[in-house]
């Protein structure tokens, strides 16, 4: 046999929940950002898929490493859609899902700051600044710095929704279980 | 006439078609770097050790090289996507080359999971390589791609790389199988997070509810245990005196008794049976339960799979053993009816399995 056991469920959900993401950061980056609407779905798709490409990637790296008790309780969930009812379980789940926040936030920050890096119209001309212009320099730095906290906004934002939209979705699914 | 005429009119356009393909028209072409490459794979296999993989490793070249520029052409793109077919076959040959030969080094080429994980975003990568590069042939300049094509680029990278993850999450639960050999006899029919069997249960179950059992096979380990432990048993307790057996089995189900006879018994057989997946040791446990008949006492051997499993209340297997005494003339006697009692002992063939809690014990 081909495939033994093969996780489409698990592949589904994933892209399920990435389509669900993507609107929701594309509107946001759209309306704070001034994006216009096709490159911000760009953004938020690219941002999104590579994110989620990492983070899976991350959990590649640290799967051999895991203890016993946890992998078991891991195959436990993906086999057979069952978590042990233990408080220690939901509390790991409700850290790891923390710490997951955070860290594609700040993935999807660097990410999304190398996309606009890398779509600017022409070559690494305009990235040079003239050492004459130490005022005209500064003026502009400091507007950059408030560009740069707006982003970071934004994309703090956007992460927000689109993680409590797939909250929305995981809580759906569950009560449907019972 | 015009009939044999016509057919062989059409062998010939058949043959000129495939010469046409065959034979390049100018040196400069495909079909010779394919040429090349058959070329170097046939001389490798006359070549001895370092020369042998150099030649090769040129033929892999020449076949990379020949496959990218016969498909760069004409681009053929999967239906929606802006990926050519032949970047998908490019990066077959290029992450079969690299991560199943290069990087193996072994004689023979196997498919190794790696090769088919990376294989779409080597794909992809294969796709943007030429939007970088301006001019054909010999005339290459290096040149950023427009703005929309940067964007189709990004997305379809993007998009291939999360198709490598989800193949490299195939392979994890691949590996989980491997880890945990027990759970490959598990129905996944009711997983909605996976596809899998959904068979019907074939195993020895003549006194259970039949709607209960979920399993395809019997797990092979946990057969396997008990059948090891019993005859190692059966080996211990045949011929003993009926007091000795009496005293054996009480030490067995003692819990403050340091050494219980087949708590030790267990151990030994886990260390032969899970020798190819230790990481179901701790996960069998090996437990007697006895208790007495009219005749003598009933053994009841338990395997219980604490691991994951589809049934709720997991499951156990048994075996059980009926140990009954024997008056056995005393040899070294005069007297001829002096008889000693010793154990004879019978142990079910087959394990059964129960997909319930296991009995208390005693």
């Amino acid at each position: 046999m081909l495939f033994e056991v093969f996780p489409l469920g698990i592949i589904l959900f994933d892209f399920l929940f990435l389509l669900v993401a993507i609107p929701i950061e594309a509107y946001i980056l759209n309306i704070r950002l001034n994006f216009d609407k096709k490159s911000s779905v760009f953004y938020a798709t690219c941002v999104n898929f590579f994110s989620s490409a990492i983070g899976w990637f991350i959990c590649f790296l640290l799967e051999p490493s895991l203890p016993e008790t946890w992998r078991l309780e891991l195959i436990n969930f993906v086999f057979f859609n069952r978590l042990s009812l233990s408080g220690e379980v939901y509390g790991s789940i409700v850290f790891f899902a923390s710490i997951a926040f955070f860290t594609t936030f700040i993935m999807k920050l660097i990410i999304l700051k190398l996309l606009i890096f890398s779509m600017r119209e022409s070559g690494p001309s305009l990235l040079k600044t003239q050492p004459s212009l130490m005022r005209r320099y500064s003026r502009r730095n400091s507007r950059a710095k408030i560009i740069n906290t707006n982003l970071v906004l934004t994309v703090l934002i956007a992460n927000a929704l689109s993680y409590s939209a797939i909250l929305v979705i995981i809580l759906v699914v569950i009560v449907r279980q019972f | 006439m015009s009939l044999i005429k016509g057919i062989f009119g059409f062998i010939e356009d058949i043959f000129k078609g495939v010469i046409d393909f065959l034979v390049p028209s100018k040196a400069y072409s495909w079909q010779t770097l394919i040429y090349l490459s058959l070329f170097s794979l046939i001389m490798s296999f006359f070549a001895t050790g370092a020369v042998k993989y150099l030649i090769e490793y040129c033929g892999w070249f020449f076949l990379i090289a020949g496959t990218a520029w016969s498909t760069t052409d004409k681009p053929v793109t999967i239906p929606g996507t802006n990926m050519p077919i032949g970047a998908l076959v490019t990066g077959a040959l290029v992450s079969l080359f690299l991560f199943s030969r290069f990087i193996n080094g072994t004689e023979e080429i196997t498919i190794k999971p790696i090769s088919i994980v990376v294989w779409p975003t080597l794909a992809a990568v294969i796709t943007a390589i030429p939007e970088f590069f301006e001019g054909s042939g010999t005339d290459v300049k290096r040149q950023l791609p427009k703005l929309l094509i940067r964007q189709q680029i990004l997305i379809l990278l993007a998009v291939c790389m999360m198709i490598s993850c989800w193949i490299q999450f195939y392979y994890i639960t691949e590996s989980w199988f491997n880890r945990y050999p027990t759970l490959r006899t598990e129905n996944f029919g009711a997983s909605r997070l996976i596809i899998g069997r959904r068979l019907i249960p074939e195993l020895n179950n003549e006194d259970l509810d039949e709607s209960k059992v979920n399993f395809i096979l019997p797990p092979v380990n946990g057969v396997q245990l008990l059948n090891r432990l019993s005859p190692k048993i059966e080996k211990q307790l045949e011929g003993r005196l009926w007091g000795e057996v009496e005293r054996w089995l009480l030490d067995s189900v003692n819990k403050t008794e340091p050494n219980r006879p087949i708590v030790k018994l267990g151990q030994q057989v886990k260390e032969e049976v899970l020798k190819t997946s230790p990481a179901e040791k701790a996960l069998w446990l090996i437990e007697p339960r006895v208790s007495n008949t009219k005749t003598g006492y009933k053994l009841d051997l338990l395997a219980i799979w604490r691991g994951p499993s589809f049934m709720a209340d997991r499951y156990y297997l048994q075996k059980s053993c009926e140990i009954t005494p024997f008056a056995k003339e005393l040899e070294d006697n005069s007297d001829e009816n002096a008889t000693v009692n010793v154990a004879e002992i019978e142990c079910q063939r087959v394990p059964s399995l129960i997909p319930k809690k296991p009995p208390a014990k005693n």
